[in-house]
């Protein structure tokens, strides 16, 4: 091989690294994608009715306020689209069926321990999410409201928009002000770091990817008429 | 051709490298609560593990640990035992809970919230009750934070709920590149680490 050929090379493989379909550098990402930029969960497995707990906020339904924790991530941005269906799923805590959201004693067969408040379980094949069931524990005290966080019962509603977070790809971050902080806290509506950690997922996946991938096309393209004239040279 | 054949596999490694994870919603605990409310506590070998997908859809991972010492509880050192944490990968598929698994030969002071319940993560407050020991003795917390201290006075006494941070509360801890930056506190060996939960579960 010429020295040209190996400077070009070089080049490429220099570009396609930078370009590559990877998640982001963002510490955000879980490294797990969908494969389209959307899904539907289902909540027709959650109790029809709502909290009791007198607390300001709790007038509404677990279902609404389900379907409220999605809204709030499709109002705060596009690159994914959240959708909840009052419809009963099958296939909870199984690598098929739909994507649910449920109240449980139990996590996926077993018992969720002391201090666990819910479960994202999400199956994939490779780096592609296949599928997510979010489980709520349903031993532990439940409320829906709004404001400052008590310790009992627990904000459904927060707690929701959380998992849903880790259940459209995001893992948790530093940033103590953003929803996905660690530290359930007096926010409850995605902030402009957890926007821009989903959007690092999906929106730079449609341009670098596409780049990178034809980027790679090229030199797959390039290196087999390389071959070739080696060949016939030889 | 070599340079056109290391390249190709280079891409291939890069494309096809990634690291699936989900996470869950767990209550931070304190050193204390780790220490006085584990069945057991004990200093461990990860000698072997399975990952199967069962009858009933889920996939668990067995893992097997060869017991070191004993620091609470009943267990034996010499015996071998096998927990169970949801999650792994089986048949094409990876279940992911946010559970981090013990990898084999991994060599650990691990904190049992059961034996006897199947829980998603048989381990106190998940990553909380995990701790692993590099070859140098250091501890390993978390999301790969170095130990330099316990504190058993500090409790997770808020009035609000907190979610985990990977770390439990009174874990003193610096990221791996802070480690030995004076006037930071140096990391706890072994020893120093099983002195302190030994020390805290008198209390």
């Amino acid at each position: 091989m010429s020295k040209s050929h190996r400077v070009l090379c070089s080049r490429l493989l220099l570009l396609s690294l930078i370009f590559m379909p990877t998640q982001s550098a963002l510490s955000e990402a879980l490294g797990t994608k969908w494969p389209k930029t959307s899904a539907t969960f289902l909540t027709g497995g959650l109790p029809l009715d709502g909290p009791a707990s007198g607390l300001p906020g709790d007038t509404e339904t677990w279902q609404a306020a389900a379907s409220e924790a999605a809204d709030s991530w499709n109002d705060a941005q596009s690159a994914f689209k959240l959708t909840t269906l009052n419809a009963v799923g099958n296939g909870v805590c199984q690598s098929f069926g739909d994507n649910n959201l449920i109240f449980s004693q139990k996590a996926c067969s077993s018992d969720f321990g002391k201090n666990t408040l819910a479960v994202t379980a999400g199956w994939s094949n490779g780096s592609t999410i296949v599928k997510a069931d979010i489980i709520f524990n349903s031993n532990k005290a439940w409320g829906i409201y709004d404001g400052f966080l008590r310790f009992t019962p627990e904000d459904f509603r927060r707690v929701a928009t959380h998992e849903f977070g880790h259940a459209m790809g995001l893992a948790h971050t530093t940033i103590k002000s953003a929803l996905m902080f660690t530290t359930a806290s007096n926010t409850y509506l995605p902030t402009p770091d957890d926007v821009e950690s989903l959007e690092s997922i999906y929106k730079d996946e449609k341009n670098s990817g596409s780049i990178s991938y034809l980027l790679l096309l090229t030199l797959g393209i390039w290196s087999l008429r390389l071959l070739k004239r080696h060949k016939k040279a030889d | 051709m070599l340079f056109i054949k290391k390249f190709l596999l280079l891409a291939s490694i890069c494309l096809c490298f990634s690291s699936p994870s989900f996470a869950s919603s767990i209550l931070e605990v304190d050193f204390q609560q780790i220490v006085n409310k584990s069945e057991s506590i004990f200093e461990g070998e990860v000698v072997a593990t399975t990952s199967e997908m069962s009858a009933d859809g889920n996939i668990y991972t067995f893992v097997d640990f060869l017991v070191l010492d004993v620091l609470s509880g009943n267990l034996n050192v010499g015996e071998s035992i096998t927990l169970r944490f949801t999650g792994g990968t089986a048949n094409r598929f990876t279940l992911s809970v946010g559970s981090t698994i013990p990898a084999i030969g991994e060599h650990g002071v691990y904190f049992i919230e059961s034996m006897d319940r199947q829980l998603i993560n048989p381990l106190y407050g998940w990553s909380q009750g995990h701790y692993r020991i590099q070859a140098d003795g250091q501890i390993i917390a978390g999301d790969n934070q170095v130990v330099v201290g316990a504190d058993k006075n500090t409790s997770n006494n808020s009035t609000n709920t907190k979610l985990s941070t990977g770390i439990a509360t009174g874990i003193i801890s610096l990221p791996q590149q802070q480690v030995n930056t004076p006037p930071l506190a140096p990391p706890i060996l072994l020893d120093e680490f099983k002195s302190l939960i030994k020390d805290a579960k008198t209390q």
